[in-house]
């Protein structure tokens, strides 16, 4: 199985929004990130207007219903429409995030927690071999946001270590992630980010989230807050090589905003602002 | 607890599903889960809002979570894909709105033109490709005449008419006129190039296109057509498969069926 290549960037999630401005090849970001459901499809506008983007961007796959932490196995028909896009798309990768979305057949279609033990290790890595074996390349899994956390043996960057070891996967670390469960579950989150090997990280997402009562809930709806923003320098540091991406899933401002927002994550990150078009 | 145990306690817990207690949870793991349980409400019925945009418009915001809120109970997501928790909402409200026919009716419409809008790409016949092959046709070969139409094609008999509904939500009119139709009519769903669309069908031609669909050849149609329509009947049989050809739901003419040896 190949390995991915590192490959320093600053990229946004393309967003239905933004189409217009994609398809004129006039937004300057070095990559954009799909979400996979979105173009798994069987024919249409989403394909075509995929196709005309991807001749102007490269692309990186971002899924959020592999639910790699399933006890009942990956979803055959799922890994293998994913497999048909990847073989179009021809990615910089493919992702998804550490989670289980439903059980008995049935989908929540969020994304939730896992408890950190041996056996809940055991079935993810099972599951990612599996999707890496269909998908015939390395996948990168996100560390998710979480509201519950379990008593269980391991950490969440010390298990995340453990997939790598195991699997040979790569980690797309959202940081606006990292800092919700650190509120929300009271540890520390530079020691979360010394935990993680820094060969493992390819990806770093970058989001807004929302304070709920006692909780902080990751929306995706509002800018990224200053705390985050200085998490991710401390990431930068530690990871050098890396692609860097803003993440806005509702309240889209125009994209003027996310580039914007994107200059401030080239600022801060020390790493060169690759974009040179 | 096994981690099944646990995803199936915790699912019934998100869902709703079944009567599940979480006296061992501290309050910190209780708040986490309502956030999980309201997420999955309003996500899903956000997901129907945005498939039934316009069922949701001519209901009202109060009848349709309710009946979005039932659906997820009778028909709980079990796809991989979000955009599947849809299915067969149109049969969720027809229940629901027994007296209502309308409103089920919209629903497939709408349900209809997203299936269409991401269908698999094929090849149709266009003008041109229909001339080439039929330029030299005898009479013989327009009667034996068959077409296969494309296969991310939809119809369904309505009662109503939906597509006006439709159209008036769309153009943000109000809508006076009864939506009752005289009788019911075909309602066709079909994706021309990357654009979804509908129209509702004559009878003559709905007749045409079932027989067609069928297996049926020109002539056939043609013969329906003027048992209907007199002698204007060959015209109006032309005109249609003209108009069909048109509209891009012609994907080919097979060969006639080879003839079966005599048993």
């Amino acid at each position: 199985m190949t390995t991915i290549q590192p490959f320093n960037g600053f990229g946004l999630g393309l967003r239905r929004d933004h189409y217009a401005d994609y398809m004129a090849g006039a937004v300057p970001v070095d990559f954009v990130e799909i979400i996979s459901e979105n173009f798994m499809v069987d024919g249409g506008r989403p394909l075509f207007t995929l196709d005309a983007i991807r001749e102007r961007y490269p692309v990186a796959m971002h899924g959020v219903s592999m639910s790699i932490g399933s006890t009942e196995g990956l979803d055959a028909e799922y890994l293998a429409r994913l497999k048909r896009l990847a073989d179009r798309v021809k990615p910089l990768w493919v992702s998804d995030h550490l989670c289980w979305t439903g059980v008995n057949g049935r989908n929540t279609h969020d994304l939730l927690p896992l408890p950190y033990t041996e056996e809940a290790l055991d079935v993810v890595c099972r599951n990612i071999l599996h999707a890496q074996d269909v998908l015939e390349r390395p996948l990168l899994f996100e560390n998710p946001s979480s509201y519950v956390a379990f008593d269980a043996g391991m950490t969440e960057w010390q298990f995340l270590d453990a997939m790598y070891e195991r699997t040979g996967c790569f980690l797309l670390l959202d940081v606006n992630n990292i800092y919700v469960s650190s509120v929300n579950h009271g540890f520390d989150p530079i020691a979360y980010l010394e935990g993680i090997p820094a060969a493992t990280v390819r990806q770093i997402h970058l989001a807004g989230h929302s304070e709920g009562q006692d909780i902080l809930i990751d929306t995706h709806d509002t800018p990224v807050c200053a705390d985050v923003w200085a998490l991710y320098q401390l990431a930068c540091a530690r990871f050098p090589s890396l692609a860097t991406m803003i993440e806005r899933d509702d309240a889209i401002p125009p994209i003027d905003v996310l580039l914007s927002e994107l200059d401030i994550a080239r600022r801060l990150s020390g790493h060169d602002a690759r974009y040179a078009a | 607890m096994t981690l099944i145990d646990l995803q199936r306690r915790f699912y019934a817990a998100v869902t709703g599903a079944g009567e599940v207690t979480f006296e061992d949870w501290d309050p910190a793991q209780r708040a986490g889960l309502a956030v999980y349980r309201n997420a999955y409400r309003s996500r899903l019925i956000e997901c129907l809002r945005t498939s039934f945009e316009k069922t949701w418009t001519w209901i009202g915001d109060e009848s349709f979570d309710a009946a979005a809120a039932h659906h997820l109970i009778v028909k709980p997501p079990r796809s991989w894909t979000l955009d599947d928790a849809g299915a067969g909402f149109d049969e969720t409200l027809e229940q629901l709105f027994p007296n209502d026919p309308e409103v089920a009716e919209l629903a497939w419409l709408e349900w209809q033109m997203q299936q269409v809008f991401t269908a698999a790409d094929e090849p149709v016949l266009d003008a041109a490709g229909f001339a080439a092959l039929s330029n030299d046709f005898t009479e013989e070969a327009w009667t034996s005449l068959r077409l296969s139409f494309v296969s991310g094609m939809r119809s369904r008999r309505i009662q109503t008419d939906c597509g006006a509904i439709w159209a008036a939500i769309t153009a943000e009119e109000n809508l006076s006129a009864d939506v009752l139709l005289n009788e019911p009519r075909t309602l066709l769903v079909w994706r021309q190039g990357i654009a979804p669309r509908f129209r509702l069908l004559t009878a003559e031609e709905a007749a045409g296109f079932q027989l067609m669909g069928n297996g049926g050849t020109f002539g056939d149609m043609c013969e329906a057509f003027v048992q209907r329509l007199g002698a204007r009947g060959i015209e109006e049989a032309g005109r249609t498969l003209g108009f069909w050809i048109a509209q891009g739901i012609v994907s080919r003419m097979p060969a006639a069926p080879a003839p079966q040896p005599p048993l």
